[in-house]
């Protein structure tokens, strides 16, 4: 496995029509590395993932995304899991078929999905949880199964760096602790991991840094480090907040 | 004559073969971009597309002649696909900025009519198209136009299913859905102008429309859409082209070959949905 | 979520999909290029070769317009089949063959057309249907005024006409020329007196009162054979299919009461309404309906105007009782 960094921010701000919506985040990722972003409501979770993708432009400072390898390679994909989706529930697509959507790059233009394909979503899909499904139109599947089938989209991809948007949030907790499992399986195989939640709980059980935001960066870095009450208060300004030595509890934001 | 009579003598006509040229491209083109139109909701832009070639047509016979229609109605047909792209994805309503277009390149087409007093004919054969009169130039460059609209979807077939089903998720995945919008529109122009030949600029969107909805009315995922639309397509149009000249010449009731051809899609699709009450959508459950 | 085993596949379907694996070509462009290739290529090769069906049996001829049917009907009697393909009450300008009208030109022996540009949708049809006779332009004796096409408005042109359909025949089909010559004769004696009757019915009319409002200039020869005002038609030009903007209604309107016309003429292939609109602007009478004049095509059969010989006797009644004559009777050889 490639020991390259995958992803390094030095002073970055990110912003959408004019406004800053994220400013000012220095932070990065190794292989085998998870960090959870965490933030009030609108102070840029999803702008940050989205800026890491390239969907929203970077307006200051300087990004380095490992660059992912075009064709059949193994290794070199960034898979994502969005947090709503405007997908048409009406579309004429089957569980199976969404997943292999995340294979498409690999693909390319002109090939007939092989077999590696259609073992990589087997593998999204038994992981998810959703073989049973697998031939079912998405639009029938519960809200929750949809976001699964969506994550399972992500992992088919074979993904060097996995950003995730909200990935706890419809989840029941049985299908919480089987994707802890599934995120500290791939961190074990070296894929870098970036996700945003409400929930510190699940973030400490995943990940081993976080990235504290408010509209720019608070904080950076290993988890006892950033969680402090200080480092909080300027987060969730305004907000209560209680910390003892297992959790930290931020009023109508654990589950 | 007798019905076998009618049909073998169809074939031994000219005319008949190149209609059939004209319909096959035109229909395997129609089938595979009518299923995004249907995905994504584009059969309001596709109706803009057909009015904006209008005024290509009457200025083209103005400048060239005769010959000069098709030409004028590609060029209209690219500015306003690549006007109507670029706008969609500004904070304009689409809608609104297709009907406003729409009218406008309509009206710009009336004037330019009505400053010439001969060029009725060329647009009554672009209105109603002129199936049986297609010259041998014409084929060709219909037939052309329709492989470009074919190839282009075709190679952009994987990005373009992901940026209908998730826009967002084509982003972040590396298509450029405004790239990708684009070469749609394009491609929509494109048989646009193809089945403004042979059905006639009034019915093009029956062609467009009719086989993505009936294809997706049977299928439960991707895999039968487009090949289903296609068939279908082509099925519709080879019956029709027969009817036309089956009935004209049989019944001596004068038929128009396009209006019959647009005919017989829009009655598949009466008896699709006809059928598709009846029979029960398995396609909603679906287990492994 | 329990973790489940390993995905299996079923072994009993694995050697089928691997054999459709293998016999499946793995790009997709090439396989579904073939595939279009294929079908294109042979709908066009097949269509590049095709012989025509047999002909039904003796002389076919197809004619174009309304009158040039009637004329080349006259002239082939019972020696062949004519058929005319634009029907009654239809514009001659443009056309839309139905496979019927196209079938007919592919079986025929000869096309006779007015010519003079009115047909300009016929080099389409005529290579469409893949017609290989003989073209006889009914026109090409005519002496043809500012491009006007409506030549057979004159009667001395319907004469000519005639003359030139029997003798284009007459070289299509040699064994039947006396025929047609015959026939032609007889005809152009029919005219000769519908010439005659129809200057004496307008001669009673003084010649500054015989103006002319139409909806299109369709009979600028007739105006000028038979000494009519022509003071302007609704829609300014050879062709039927115009709208007359504002300023050229307006302009129209001057016109007919400068002129003291007391009547606009509606022709049987347009829509009376914008005539009626113009006349009761002017404060005049439209002339419509059954009076309608016949000017593009014929009437259908068993109406006022399904001959030409029909249809020139009828405008002429209509025009001569509008100027406030009386019309005087026809002589014996017109009397169907």
């Amino acid at each position: 496995m490639t020991t390259q960094r995958l992803l390094n921010l030095d002073d970055v701000s990110f912003a959408y029509e004019a406004d800053a919506a994220l400013s000012h985040v220095t932070m990065s990722i190794d292989p085998g590395q998870a960090v959870a972003i965490i933030g009030p409501n609108g102070s840029g979770k999803s702008t940050m993932l989205k800026g890491v993708l390239g969907v929203i432009p970077l307006v200051a400072g300087e990004m380095t995304v490992f660059r992912p390898k075009k064709g059949r390679g193994q290794s070199g994909r960034i898979g994502y899991l969005p947090q709503d989706d405007d997908i048409d529930s009406e579309f004429p697509i089957t569980l199976k078929q969404v997943v292999m959507m995340g294979r498409y790059r690999r693909m390319g233009w002109f090939r007939f999905p092989g077999a590696d394909d259609r073992q990589a979503v087997a593998d999204a899909l038994e992981v998810t949880g959703l073989t049973s499904r697998a031939n079912a139109r998405f639009g029938t599947l519960s809200g929750g199964q949809q976001q699964r089938g969506l994550l399972a989209r992500a992992l088919a991809t074979k993904p060097s760096l996995l950003l995730l948007d909200e990935p706890f949030n419809a989840l029941d907790q049985p299908n919480r602790d089987a994707l802890i499992e599934t995120l500290k399986d791939l961190k074990s195989n070296g894929v870098g991991i970036l996700l945003t939640t409400h929930d510190l709980e699940l973030a400490r059980e995943v990940c081993d840094s976080i990235l504290l935001v408010n509209g720019t960066q608070v904080a950076f870095g290993p988890l006892d480090e950033v969680l402090t009450l200080e480092n909080l208060q300027q987060a969730f300004e305004g907000v209560q907040v209680e910390v003892d030595e297992h959790k930290v509890v931020i009023p109508g934001h654990s589950h | 004559m007798s019905f076998i009579e009618i049909l073998s003598q169809a074939f031994t006509l000219p005319f008949m073969w190149r209609a059939a040229a004209v319909l096959a491209g035109l229909t395997l083109a129609a089938g595979l971009i009518g299923v995004f139109v249907n995905l994504r909701g584009l059969e309001f832009l596709s109706d803009g597309l057909t009015h904006a070639v209008f005024p290509g047509v009457a200025a083209g016979f103005m400048f060239a002649g005769t010959g000069g229609v098709l030409y004028g109605a590609i060029i209209a047909a690219a500015l306003a696909t690549v006007f109507l792209t670029l706008l969609s994805h500004r904070k304009v309503t689409s809608d609104a900025a297709i009907a406003i277009m729409l009218t406008a390149m309509f009206s710009i087409g009336v004037i330019i009519v009505s400053r010439s007093h001969n060029v009725s004919a060329s647009l009554e054969q672009l209105l109603f198209g002129h199936l049986f009169t297609v010259s041998p130039t014409e084929v060709i460059i219909t037939l052309i136009v329709c492989a470009v609209a074919f190839a282009l979807i075709l190679a952009t077939l994987r990005g373009q299913i992901f940026s209908s089903f998730d826009v967002r998720g084509a982003q972040a995945a590396g298509y450029r859905p405004l790239a990708l919008a684009l070469v749609l529109n394009i491609a929509i122009a494109c048989v646009v102008v193809a089945a403004s030949i042979a059905v006639g600029n009034l019915l093009v969107l029956a062609v467009i429309i009719v086989p993505g909805a009936i294809a997706r009315m049977w299928t439960r995922g991707l895999r039968g859409l487009f090949v289903g639309a296609v068939i279908f397509a082509f099925a519709a149009a080879t019956v029709g082209l027969l009817a036309s000249f089956t009935i004209s010449v049989g019944a001596d009731v004068s038929v128009p070959g396009g209006a019959t051809v647009a005919m017989v899609f829009v009655i598949g699709y009466l008896i699709s949905l006809a059928v598709r009450a009846i029979v029960p959508d398995r396609s909603v459950r679906g287990e492994a | 979520m329990v973790r489940n085993k390993p995905y299996v596949r079923d072994m009993k379907t694995n050697w089928i999909r691997r054999a459709w694996m293998s016999i499946r070509c793995n790009n997709k462009a090439i396989c579904v290029t073939t595939a279009v290739v294929a079908v294109v290529g042979t709908v066009a090769v097949l269509s590049g070769c095709s012989s025509p069906a047999p002909a039904p049996e003796g002389l076919q001829v197809v004619a174009t317009t309304t009158q040039v049917s009637d004329f080349t009907s006259q002239v082939v009697g019972t020696a062949g089949t004519v058929t005319g393909i634009i029907a009654a009450n239809q514009t001659a300008h443009s056309f839309d063959p139905s496979a019927k009208v196209l079938l007919e030109l592919a079986h025929a022996d000869a096309l006779v057309i007015n010519g003079v540009g009115i047909e300009p949708w016929l080099q389409d049809a005529i290579d469409a249907s893949g017609f290989h006779g003989a073209v006889i332009d009914a026109s090409s004796d005519i002496v043809v005024v500012d491009g006007d096409p409506h030549v057979w408005t004159s009667i001395t042109n319907a004469q000519k006409m005639v003359a030139t359909i029997a003798a284009g025949l007459s070289k299509v089909d040699p064994g039947q020329a006396p025929t047609f010559v015959a026939n032609a004769a007889g005809y152009e004696e029919k005219l000769v007196a519908l010439d005659l009757w129809a200057h004496a019915d307008i001669d009673q009319i003084p010649v500054d009162q015989r103006l002319l409002v139409t909806n299109h200039d369709a009979l600028a020869y007739f105006v000028e054979e038979f000494g009519i005002t022509f003071v302007g038609s609704i829609i300014p030009s050879f062709d039927d299919n115009a709208e007359p903007s504002a300023a050229e209604i307006d302009a129209l309107v001057a016109k007919i009461k400068e002129s003291g016309a007391t009547a606009v003429f509606s022709e049987s292939t347009i829509s009376p309404k914008l005539a009626e609109t113009i006349a009761a602007e002017a404060g005049v009478k439209v002339y419509s309906g059954e009076d309608v004049l016949y000017a593009d095509t014929l009437g259908p059969a068993g109406s006022d105007g399904a001959t030409y010989i029909q249809a020139t006797i009828h405008n002429v009644r209509v025009l001569v009782s509008a100027w406030g004559g009386t019309n005087i009777p026809l002589p014996a050889e017109l009397t169907p």
